[in-house]
């Protein structure tokens, strides 16, 4: 990569947040050990923050620019622009709670994150996509190891969680970019279904299923799953937040970006297979909902539906390049949604044993917001998600049994979020004592608050955002 | 003048909801704040009544171009009668909260009354079905709220069995709309002309079982009888007189103007199906107990969707005319019914002159010649062309009457109980008056809806002559 590389329009995000993590792990070295403060954070806010704006500022442009290693298009920088709001809002969290105060280092681990779900979203090749997603897993256990209250070790526990399934995806991974790399000559995303013999076409296939069988760990999908409603329960809330942005995000765009690519090509019956996880992960997810009493598991398991329809919309579009804009439009309501839903669990006072039940007599207006959340974490309208939905509804409309099993489970997933938003609504308040809110949790929430609802009336720019990146441009 | 205003049916209630919820803890503020808006929204809908000189755009914007889904907003006469009821119930609905409501009023319940209403009014005016389907999911979740905060138990449960009802219906009717949208890549009303039969079987079964859901027909009716019993007056109020009579709208907007050439194939059973749910409801009504006027209520509420099958399922001008002028009308008698009888439940309260109130009211819904239902009931069964079907509807509107009007007898025995509150007696007076008066002069209902109606028809009579 050259220096003209570098400063290519495309590439500003990733590289002013790579600058600005470097600035800040040296100040952190030079003043370490420094006097408490939340100065760290918010200069991570401020860092991210310059580069969504670099990253919005491209989003619905058709345009095209490629580097060596990474691809600047519309569906990267819309990928990009997902990835970050996820990690803003994983840093207002941070920024609310007390602990940031003593571990303020940890913040700059959110900008490495970061930076690693953004590589590997937009990788051009098989190595660069490896680089950028273990830059992100480590930089996350870590995270979540170090952001729970310092006396507790849930957030270990849940690391501990995370750290295997993490672990054997490096290793699959790893193994299925060797088979791919050696099956087809070359790394390069864009030429691995090309020139395979009938041996070399088994080897790629391998390595594809293997290669897919890692994307599907980190994103959590059924049956590899287990760790989801752990680190929903166990981590600390920006933690949880981060997990999402960085881990499944991710994830999910890069098999969607391989799968509408040579994935399908290398791996026969892709779609089938792709559909059999969205079906197991959106089924499970969806039961496992109906018995929750506490938010944040319940939070785990809708979020584990949810990767099952994004899942389905991907497998609908398998082989067509690029992707569907169903999926982009999911992930957009994905995000706030799951914000919204933490940041109201570390307002509310982010005990294991938090009910939120009665939360809208004690607090109207958190308690109004987390049943909007939870609306829209069920696809219900008036929320972006019901658009996301509807559009999935509509992709999936020749796909015979599969989408009668897909929508009866959005039935039970809303059937569950309602009923728990009943509670949330109608019941009398446990007498505990709610901690203050923060300003920077309250913005969170309200920012996500907003988001849903103003492109749940309005969804069309963001409708127009996600048919551009799908079209690639 | 209306195309300029009719947007604002949408916007004001919508700001009158931001503003009330920015007044949340004040209730006296709420309470008067309240009042002016809904007297706004009064005049708006007054104003764009006497401005209507026909069918309407007003306005068009893309709004889930993937779908080909827009912001597409029009005005006929059949949506301009519908706001004309739903703004009378937003007004007994307001009423009831901040007059009736036991506890007092409470800001958040008038939040979400707006809130209903915006998206009610949505629902009439949308020309998209995608939208529709969001109106319908938004307006019945803010119903279900409304209808729990600050109910007792029976009402939450009442309001999430009604929210579990309505997610169902959302979904349903999402889902009809995005098959089609995947057939014809549009989901304009007017766009989609040309579905395949595969797709237009699938999509009708389930906007049918939404619709079916909210008007309510037999077996999909569990719903209504607990919210007849319990839950807040406001939520009652707009889903007896406001949620039902959208299901109605719904039911000839997108089943008789999407499926014209389904409805026809699948005849006699649209028409059996509505016979059968108003012989069910009228026997159930009968057997209820004569104390359990709110539940009597509900019981006549399906019986009246029955009816609507019914005139529908005739596709011809005048059962369908009559079918929708029953079904519209009917809101502001059944709301005054069920006010009296919630407040003569819990107030325990009996003599003669509510006695006269009640079977007033209740002859007036039974469209007793002279009352304002009755040419609407009158061209349902004469329109049927089954005549046996035609003698059953009779009967069983009949039996219907009489569990509506017999426990006027009950209630005459004795003189028990406060006096009926001012606000209850003006809003059951213009009621009495409106039902009674209004159907010595049926005209400009059936002269707003007639056009429409045709034009529904025509599209039948198309489908018809399609190869």
């Amino acid at each position: 990569m050259t220096w003209t590389d570098l400063q290519s329009p495309e590439l500003a995000p990733e590289v002013l947040l790579a600058f600005l993590t470097l600035g800040l792990a040296l100040l952190d070295a030079v003043l370490s050990p420094r006097r408490v403060s939340h100065a760290s954070i918010y200069l991570t806010l401020f860092g991210l923050l310059m580069a969504l704006a670099l990253a919005l500022h491209t989003w619905d442009r058709p345009w095209r620019g490629e580097t060596e290693w990474l691809v600047g298009d519309p569906a990267v920088a819309f990928a990009d622009v997902l990835i970050l709001c996820g990690a803003v809002s994983a840093t207002l969290l941070a920024a609310g709670m007390p602990q940031a105060q003593q571990r303020g280092g940890t913040a700059i681990l959110i900008m490495l994150a970061t930076l690693g779900g953004m590589i590997s979203a937009g990788a051009q090749d098989l190595l660069t996509l490896f680089v950028g997603f273990e830059l992100s897993a480590l930089s996350l256990l870590a995270y979540q190891a170090l952001d729970g209250k310092p006396r507790d070790h849930h957030g270990v526990r849940a690391a501990l969680r995370y750290a295997g399934p993490a672990a054997a995806a490096t290793g699959l991974s790893a193994f299925g970019i060797a088979c791919l790399w050696s099956a087809g000559g070359s790394p390069a995303i864009e030429t691995l279904g090309t020139g395979l013999t009938a041996d070399s076409a088994t080897q790629a296939a391998v390595g594809g299923g293997l290669l897919l069988v890692g994307l599907a760990m980190r994103a959590g999908a059924v049956p590899f799953h287990l760790w989801f409603a752990d680190v929903a329960v166990g981590c600390a809330p920006s933690a949880a937040m981060l997990t999402l942005s960085v881990g499944v995000l991710p994830a999910l765009i890069v098999l969607g970006r391989l799968t509408a690519g040579p994935l399908a090509m290398v791996v026969p019956g892709l779609n089938s297979l792709l559909l059999l996880l969205a079906l197991l992960s959106a089924t499970a997810g969806a039961l496992l909902v109906l018995p929750q009493r506490r938010l944040r598991r319940l939070l785990g398991y809708a979020v584990l539906t949810n990767v099952g329809f994004v899942l389905a919309g991907i497998a609908t579009h398998a082989g067509e390049d690029p992707f569907s804009g169903t999926v982009w439009m999911q992930l957009a309501a994905l995000v706030p949604a799951v914000a919204g839903c933490l940041a109201i669990c570390a307002l509310a006072g982010d005990g294991l044993g938090s009910t939120a039940s009665g939360l809208a007599r004690s607090r109207p207006a958190q308690g109004a917001a987390l049943c909007l959340f939870l609306v829209a974490l069920a696809g219900l309208p008036p929320t972006l998600a019901f658009a996301g939905r509807s559009a999935l509804w509509s992709a999936l409309s020749g796909s015979g049994w599969a989408s009668v099993i897909l929508l009866l489970d959005g039935l039970i997933l809303a059937y569950g979020l309602i009923g728990f938003a009943g509670r949330v609504l109608f019941h009398k308040p446990p007498p505990v004592e709610i901690p203050p809110a923060t300003s920077a949790i309250l913005s969170a929430a309200m920012l996500a608050a907003a988001v849903l609802l103003l492109f749940g009336m309005w969804p069309s720019p963001i409708a127009r955002a996600a048919e551009m990146a799908a079209r690639g441009g | 003048m209306s195309e300029a205003l009719t947007p604002a049916l949408i916007l004001l209630p919508m700001g009158s909801a931001l503003l009330l919820a920015c007044l949340c803890g004040r209730i006296a503020a709420a309470r008067g704040v309240a009042a002016l808006l809904v007297s706004a929204q009064v005049l708006l809908v007054t104003v764009i009544y006497l401005a209507f000189d026909g069918p309407r755009l007003v306005l068009q914007a893309a709004w889930l171009p993937a779908l080909g889904s827009q912001l597409l907003l029009s005005i006929d006469g059949l949506s301009m009668q519908a706001l004309l009821l739903l703004t009378a119930i937003l007004v007994v609905a307001v009423v009831a909260e901040i007059r009736l409501q036991e506890g007092g009023p409470s800001a958040a319940r008038l939040v979400l009354i707006f809130v209903a209403i915006t998206a009610m009014n949505l629902f009439v005016l949308s020309g998209d079905l995608l939208l529709s389907a969001a109106a319908y999911g938004t307006a019945g979740l803010a119903l279900a709220a409304l209808l729990g905060i600050g109910a007792d138990m029976g009402g939450q449960t009442a309001a999430r069995s009604f929210a579990s009802w309505t997610v169902v219906g959302a979904l349903l009717l999402s889902a009809a709309a995005a098959i089609l949208a995947a057939g014809t890549g549009s989901t304009v009303i007017d766009d989609l002309t040309h579905i395949t039969p595969d797709s237009a079987r699938v999509a009708a079964l389930l906007m049918m079982t939404a619709l079916a859901m909210q008007v309510p027909l037999v077996p999909l009716h569990t719903w209504l009888a607990p919210i007849a019993t319990a839950g807040t007056l406001a939520g009652r109020t707009l889903i007896f007189g406001g949620w039902c009579m959208l299901g109605a709208f719904g039911l000839l907007r997108y089943g008789l103007g999407l499926f014209p050439d389904l409805l026809s194939y699948a005849a006699p059973l649209p028409l059996l199906w509505g016979t059968a749910t108003v012989v069910y409801a009228a026997i159930v009504a009968i057997a209820q107990q004569e104390q359990d006027l709110a539940r009597r209520l509900s019981w006549a509420t399906v019986g009246a969707g029955g009816l609507l099958l019914a005139g529908v399922a005739g596709l011809e001008s005048l059962p369908v005319l009559g079918a929708w002028l029953h079904a519209t009308v009917q809101g502001v008698p059944r709301v005054g019914l069920l006010l009296l009888a919630h407040w003569m439940a819990t107030s325990g309260a009996r003599r003669g002159s509510l006695a006269i109130l009640w079977a007033l009211l209740a002859l007036g819904l039974g469209a007793i010649p002279g009352a304002i239902l009755f040419p609407g009931w009158l061209l349902v069964v004469a329109g049927t062309p089954d005549m046996i079907v035609a003698g059953l509807l009779l009967v069983a509107s009949a039996m219907l009457v009489f569990a509506l009007v017999a426990p006027a007898t009950h209630i005459a025995r004795g003189s028990v109980g406060p006096p009926l509150p001012a606000a209850l007696s003006r809003v059951l007076a213009v009621a009495t008056i409106v039902v009674l008066l209004a159907g010595f002069y049926p005209q400009p209902l059936v002269n707003g809806a007639r056009p429409v109606v045709e034009r529904l028809l025509t599209r039948t009579a198309a489908a018809d002559l399609a190869p």
